[in-house]
């Protein structure tokens, strides 16, 4: 019955251990600080073209400002962007996702593009705004604007 | 031994059946579902059909509702306007009162007099009174009405009173065509509603002459009013065959999920009564758990409750952590989580307070000490936890807790204040239980508390807890707190080891306990939050560069070109280029952003038509660099006419028809820094979404930005001095994240600064943000504010708790006590709370109105100087001149028609109306008052709008300032004061109850101790004694009650004496008469046998045989005298009957109730049926556990088993025991080592138990207790056939 108790307790540990992330941290992804800027629009305009969050989400900083036509306008932390994007992309399915055009900096990158979508049926298309910031050796997302 | 287990489960067949059902079901579902998809692709011409003609009719039937609805108030209207306007009426004095009630409030009511002049009106006009005539649609007939901003479902109809006949318009807005990004302006659209709630894209065109729609793919009807005229078209999207059948697996996709949320319910259900059978409380717990984490699991997967719930509940905008692979990824989604986490802590809790009162000492030191270091790093981890827990709650949401406009936040701030609470309860009672753990690790005996050892065991947690805090790299919570929660929660053990620990209102307590500590980990989080607005500020400043606006532009020109009729607008002159601007600006990210731009429309001529804009106002300097041969959007950054180092982004876009530019529409923006917070744009318009307006008052910031070293631009009333600037550059930047914390003086008071720097084209842009460290808002406020909230749930428990057992309360003495206690002092907190509330109330709107009146004062005293000056002067040029150099946004009416608005932009978009308020033309014309403050409205925002005659030049004005552009600061809001009187009075409440639980407690136990007493006395217990350290009346009661039972028994022994005395007299005597009968015969046959023997007689042998059957025969009769004296003698004779062991083993116990000895009876039984005599029975345990008592026993257990055919009762004390020496005797009579006892207590329990075929043993004795094993034969119920 001791082990019992022993058990428990190891559950318990580390279940409230746990419960000490704070941070959504979705993947391990080592190659990110050798990527440029224009490599990681591409990785981008894949990632949406699939719908595929975690591939985006994982170059939200601390902070990331989303402005979307449906009204969602604000900073938000990298536990909410993740969640607030897949909302998006449910229901603004996307149906085809082109940079046109994409500006390199050194610290300040951004691309603009066409967002295609089927939304309950009505198809549309709608403008992107994306920009990237170089925070130590790696690129963050800073705005993303979808009108 | 897992067989052993396992077989105990055996389950409740009802459950399982319902279970078995659902599954069935659930099987079902799935051939079903795909039988309707075949189905549906089948027949999927027919299903169209049905499906389009199903469509048009709800929707005909949907827009039947509306018409309905206004028909009715028109009704209304018509018969209003009848008893108002009879021949005694002088005025339409009524008549306006009437239709301005709350009733018409989202209505459009005009009264037209049979001259045509407008008599009566209310709130905003649908119809301009001028254009009444002619009309567009027959009387009586519903149509639509549309302007720019708005389309109305309409009836013009008339009233005859009398000989004259007077127009009534009623109309009600059905379709808005602007949207702004913000709370006040919720979306008003038919087609929107239609839209969602049949899930497929509609379009409603709101004129009688638009045609129905020629695409193949989109369906269109006729929309008809009651007269069968056509008023409108109807277009939707004919539903695909890929849509239909995604949505019907969509739905049965929901239907399975609850399937197998009520199959999980079930099987719970159904192991329930087996699962209650289980000793074990780890055993139970981990089955608990097991069985949550799956369910959790189960309804994570399946989509529970999301799929069904939808709404801001599961929008993860409010609140989204990715927790455990999204568990809590929304509010809604967070409460399923921490609804399942209480349960299990209450269960920790309970399990734990029963092994802290109950359980087994732990002997092996080594075990007791890894137990005692990990229940120390539990406890600080789920301190931590709970801290990350509010920190992300803080951090992963949109919702500002501390700074929701009303006292009631909405639902889903609600929904995250409750999780809060909830997270914060499960966490105080899952401590308390391993700290009630931790005090049994160190042999702390519930029963007998060694306070001195206690009070070192909880001195020794705290040191401990903070050697943890100090080894964690980040503990998340300051020294301070963790001793406040430390603190809050040896409270409650304190509570369960000194007062009641089995009290139901102990959750309250903890409740009350984990809302304090929540809401001050979030205080303490927003404060963090606070400091982090400075960075998120600095980021903002430099994200909106020029790359962005000239994106912002671009989009917005090609999005109006865009834009269906924007062309045909141009060729009609008598458009409202001002609110198709406004419109355009609406749905554009420049009002998401909240920056100063606008929209402007040109004609061909380049000739201004009309626009929208705030904080900018830019020339045609854009038409300078317009290229003819390109039909792109030209966008170029332009300096200010006025000041050169204001910079704008300006473009423009020519509109074509058939390649001929009719008109051009430009759009310009800029972003400074004193665009922060918006400050240009009136507050129904700007944006709020933005978090710089929510987290901290931006007002309040200080911003400096510094280009290659230079200051370039500032925001906030101070510039830096030489030292702060030299400080700025001195500061150390972090080189991967370029930014620093410091902090700057101002005016001799301390500024957190968050620097950033950022290199953009070759310059290095620093940018500071500053605010005072004491903005950073912890206060009591902010508790309250979120306090009252908590109360809410808090009050909402109380009373559940409070309900559920109202059958067990029976109104006793304690209840109507607490009642009587909570109404006393409850009902002036809250009648004081509501006239303070009501006081403040006044002193605001006073406040409000004095402010406001002082700008009147000012305007009237400019104008009427004007006037004294230059006598010719028009009163227009007055108003501008006037509203120009005082800054003082107002308007000026002549009768009830306006003749200026110093925001007059607005009257041209139709935000507001040029007609004077109906309230205040009632008060003003009707009441003859001579000012008036109205309260007034536009969407959702609410303001303030304040009237007042005045006379200029001789001529009659209503003057009106409001608060909607003019803002005024008055000192409290009312949200505020609400939220510190009722947060104040809502703690009162609750420590209130808390109280009033205590004293009620306190006051009535005596009062239920003398009861349970008098009961015992009544069933014959004279032994009872009340022990109690009273004062006063109830010493007297009490007191008098020990003596009245003392002199009772006493009475009682002296009367068996007596009794005892006389019967042994009487029985001596009948023994005596009894005796000497035989004896007699006795001895005169023996006298006669030694007359025979000394006479020698010849018959001696004869008579000695004679003799000696007499006497032999009068022995006989000797020992039959004796026998049934012996049987005289006996104990009464039995009553037996059948009688249930359980129930009275607890009446028996009751008795016992208040006794200081803790009684605790063990058993699984709910009903235990014997044969024996009720009263014996009673004597027995009455006799044991007085015995028990006696040996000064603290505690007495009672364990009831059934043991094959017999009930097996273990009942174990904690006494002195009983001496090796003393073992044998004790069954034996009159064997007694007390010194009043007879003897005869066990000895008579002996005795009839054994009459009862059942039997009494020591089982076991020492120095630390003795147990007595009784067994009785179980009662078997006869058949009819035994019988």
């Amino acid at each position: 019955m001791k082990n019992i108790i022993y058990i428990i307790l190891i559950i318990l540990l580390s279940t409230v251990s746990f419960a000490q992330q704070s941070n959504f941290k979705p993947k391990s992804y080592p190659n990110r600080n050798t990527q440029n800027d224009s490599d990681i629009f591409r990785e981008i305009e894949n990632n949406i073209q699939e719908g595929n969050i975690s591939g985006i989400s994982k170059y939200f900083g601390q902070q990331t400002y989303f402005s979307f036509s449906n009204g969602i306008s604000g900073y938000y932390s990298s536990n909410q962007a993740f969640y607030v994007l897949e909302d998006f992309l449910k229901v603004y399915k996307v149906t085809s996702f082109q940079f046109d055009h994409i500006k390199n900096d050194k610290n300040n990158s951004y691309a603009t593009g066409k967002y295609s979508y089927d939304n309950r049926g009505k198809r549309s298309i709608a403008q992107v705004y994306i920009s990237l910031k170089k925070i130590g050796n790696n690129w963050n997302i800073t705005q993303l604007t979808i009108n | 031994m897992l067989r052993k287990f396992i077989n105990k489960f055996k389950g409740d067949r009802k459950y399982f059946s319902i279970v078995f059902f659902i599954l069935i079901i659930l099987g079902a579902s799935g051939i079903i579902t795909e039988r309707i998809v075949n189905e549906t692709k089948k027949n999927w011409e027919n299903h169209l059909t049905q499906k389009v003609n199903e469509l048009e009719i709800s929707v005909r039937n949907d827009f039947d509702d509306k018409q309905n609805e206004l028909l009715s108030k028109l009704n209304i209207v018509r018969r209003d306007l009848r008893k108002t306007l009879l021949p005694e009426n002088e005025s339409y004095k009524e008549l306006v009162k009437l239709i301005n009630y709350e009733e018409f409030d989202n209505y459009s009511i005009e009264v037209f007099a049979p001259n045509g002049k407008l008599i009566a009106w209310n709130q905003s006009l649908a119809i301009n009174p001028n254009e009444l005539f002619p009309l567009n649609f027959p009387l009586g007939e519903t149509y639509f009405l549309s302007d720019y901003l708005l389309t109305y479902l309409t009836i013009i109809d008339t009233a005859h009173i009398q000989s004259d006949i007077f127009y009534l318009t009623i109309a009600k807005p059905i379709e808005k065509k602007f949207s702004l990004a913000n709370q006040y302006n919720p979306t008003l659209s038919f087609t929107n509603e239609v839209t969602l709630k049949y899930q497929t894209e509609f379009n409603i065109d709101y004129s009688p002459y638009s045609e129905k729609s020629k695409d193949g793919r989109k369906y269109s009807f006729e929309l008809l009013n009651r007269q069968k005229n056509k008023i409108g078209v109807v277009t939707f999207v004919k539903p695909s065959l890929i849509s239909t059948i995604n949505n019907i697996k969509e739905e049965s996709s929901k239907i399975q999920s609850l399937l197998v949320f009520f199959a999980l319910i079930f099987a719970g259900l159904g192991l329930k009564s087996d699962f209650k059978k289980l000793n074990n409380g780890i055993l139970k717990f981990s089955l608990l758990l097991l069985y949550f984490s799956l369910l959790r699991a189960i309804l994570f997967m399946v989509g529970l409750p999301s799929k069904i719930i939808s709404g801001p509940l599961t929008d993860p905008s409010y609140f989204s952590s990715a927790f455990a692979w999204g568990i809590v990824k929304s509010p809604l989604e967070f409460l399923t989580t921490n609804i399942l986490i209480v349960i299990l802590a209450i269960q920790i809790f309970r399990y734990s307070k029963k092994y802290f009162l109950f359980g087994r000492y732990l002997k092996n030191k080594i075990g007791r000490g890894i137990l005692f270091i990990i229940f120390i790093a539990l406890i600080f981890l789920l301190i931590r936890g709970l801290s990350a827990a509010v920190r992300s709650v803080i951090f992963d949401s949109t919702i500002r807790y501390f700074k929701e406009p009303n006292i009631l936040p909405d639902l889903p701030s609600l929904v995250m204040n409750l999780n809060i609470l909830l997270l914060g309860f499960a966490v105080v009672i899952v401590i308390a239980g391993f700290i009630n753990i931790i005090l049994k690790l160190f042999y702390i005996d519930p029963d007998k508390i060694n306070k001195a050892k206690l009070i070192l065991i909880l001195f020794s947690i705290t040191i401990l807890e903070y050697i943890a805090f100090f080894i964690s790299n980040d503990p998340l919570i300051t020294p301070f707190l963790l001793a406040v929660f430390l603190f809050l929660i040896f409270l409650i053990n304190y509570q369960i080891i000194f007062n009641k620990p089995n009290s139901i209102y102990n959750y309250l307590f903890a409740l009350v306990i984990g809302s304090v500590v929540s809401i001050t980990l979030l205080n303490y989080f927003n404060t963090k939050l606070e400091r982090e607005s400075l960075k998120t500020t600095a980021i903002e400043i430099n994200r909106t560069d020029s790359n962005f606006l000239t994106f912002m532009l671009n989009e917005t020109l090609r999005s109006a070109n865009n834009q269906e009729n924007t062309d045909q607008f141009l060729s009609n002159r008598y458009a409202n280029f001002d609110a198709i601007a406004f419109v355009l600006w609406g749905k554009s990210s420049m009002q998401r952003e909240s920056v100063n731009s606008g929209i402007r429309f040109y004609d061909r001529n380049q000739n201004l038509l009309g626009g929208y804009q705030v904080g900018l106002d830019p020339g045609k300097e854009i038409f300078k660099y317009i290229k003819d041969d390109t039909d792109e959007p030209t966008i170029v950054e332009i300096s200010s006419e006025d000041n050169e180092s204001i910079k704008y982004l300006d473009g423009i876009i020519k509109l074509k028809e058939r390649g001929i530019t009719k008109g051009y529409i430009s759009a310009f923006v800029s972003f400074d820094i004193e665009s922060i917070g918006a400050n240009n744009t009136p507050d129904f318009i700007k944006s709020n979404l933005s978090i710089l307006n929510r987290v901290i008052d931006v007002s309040q910031l200080k911003i400096f930005q510094f280009v290659d070293s230079r200051l370039s631009r500032l925001y906030g009333d101070v510039y830096p001095s030489r030292d702060q600037i030299k400080q700025i550059f001195q500061t150390q930047i972090d080189s991967n994240y370029n930014d620093a914390w410091l902090k700057l003086r101002f005016e001799g008071e301390s500024y957190e600064t968050y620097l950033f720097r950022e290199l953009k084209d070759n310059k290095e842009i620093i940018t500071t943000v500053s605010v005072a460290e004491r903005a950073f808002s912890w206060d009591l406020f902010n508790f309250f504010k979120i306090f009252i909230v908590h109360s809410l749930f808090i009050v909402l428990t109380f009373l559940v708790i409070l309900l559920s057992r109202v059958g067990k309360l029976n109104l006793t003495f304690k209840s109507k006590l607490l009642f009587a206690f909570l109404f006393i002092s409850i009902l002036p907190v809250v009648i004081l709370a509501l006239y303070n509330t009501q006081a403040i109330k006044e002193r605001s709107r006073e406040g409000i109105f004095n402010e406001l009146s002082q700008r009147a004062n000012y305007v009237e005293k400019h104008l009427t100087t004007q006037f004294q000056k230059f006598k010719t002067r028009d009163i227009t040029t007055a108003c501008q001149n006037a509203a120009k150099e005082l800054g003082i946004s107002f308007a000026l009416y002549t009768g009830t028609d306006q003749l200026y608005n110093s925001q007059e932009l607005y009257n041209r978009i139709g935000f507001f109306d040029t007609k004077l308020n109906p309230k205040t033309y009632y008060h003003l014309n009707y009441l003859r008052y001579k000012e008036y403050t109205a309260s007034e409205k536009i969407n959702n925002f609410n303001y303030d709008n304040y009237y007042r005659y005045i006379s200029i030049n001789d001529l009659d004005y209503i003057l009106s300032v409001n608060d909607a552009f003019n803002k005024i600061k008055i000192t409290f809001s009312t949200t505020e004061v609400n939220v510190v009187i009722f947060g104040i009075y809502s703690f009162a409440v609750i420590i209130i109850i808390i109280i009033s639980t205590f004293f009620a407690n306190q006051i009535s136990q005596p009062i239920q101790r003398l009861t349970k007493a008098t009961e015992a006395v009544g069933k014959g217990d004279l032994s009872i004694k009340i022990d109690h350290n009273e004062r006063g009346e109830l010493k007297d009661l009490l007191d008098g009650f020990n003596l009245m039972t003392s002199e009772l028994k006493k009475n009682q022994m002296e009367l068996a004496e007596m009794e005892r005395e006389a019967a042994w007299k009487e029985m001596a005597k009948q023994v005596a008469h009894e005796i000497k009968n035989p004896l007699t015969p006795m001895k005169l046959a023996l006298q006669q046998l030694i007359i025979s023997y000394k006479d020698k007689s010849h018959d001696f042998d004869k008579l000695f045989e004679k003799v000696s059957q007499t006497v032999l025969h009068q022995i006989d009769n000797l020992n039959q005298i004796a026998s049934e004296f012996s049987r005289f003698a006996k104990m009464p004779s039995l009553k037996i009957e059948v009688v249930d062991l359980v129930s009275s083993l607890n009446d028996t116990v009751n008795m016992f109730i208040h006794e200081k000895t803790s009684i605790i009876i063990n058993s699984k039984l709910s009903k235990a049926d014997i044969e024996a005599d009720l009263s014996q029975l009673r004597r027995l345990f009455i006799n044991l556990i007085r015995n028990s008592m006696q040996a000064d026993a603290a505690k007495i257990t009672i364990d009831l088993s059934e043991a094959g055919n017999n009930y097996q009762i273990l009942f174990s004390d904690n006494g002195s025991g009983v001496n090796a020496a003393d073992k044998e005797k004790i069954f034996n009579e009159n064997f007694t080592t007390k010194k009043q006892g007879m003897g005869l207590g066990l000895s008579l329990a002996k005795r009839f138990l054994e009459s009862i075929r059942g039997d009494i043993k020591l089982h076991s004795t020492s120095k630390s207790g003795t147990t007595f094993l009784i067994t009785i034969p179980v009662y078997h119920k006869l058949s009819d056939n035994q019988k």
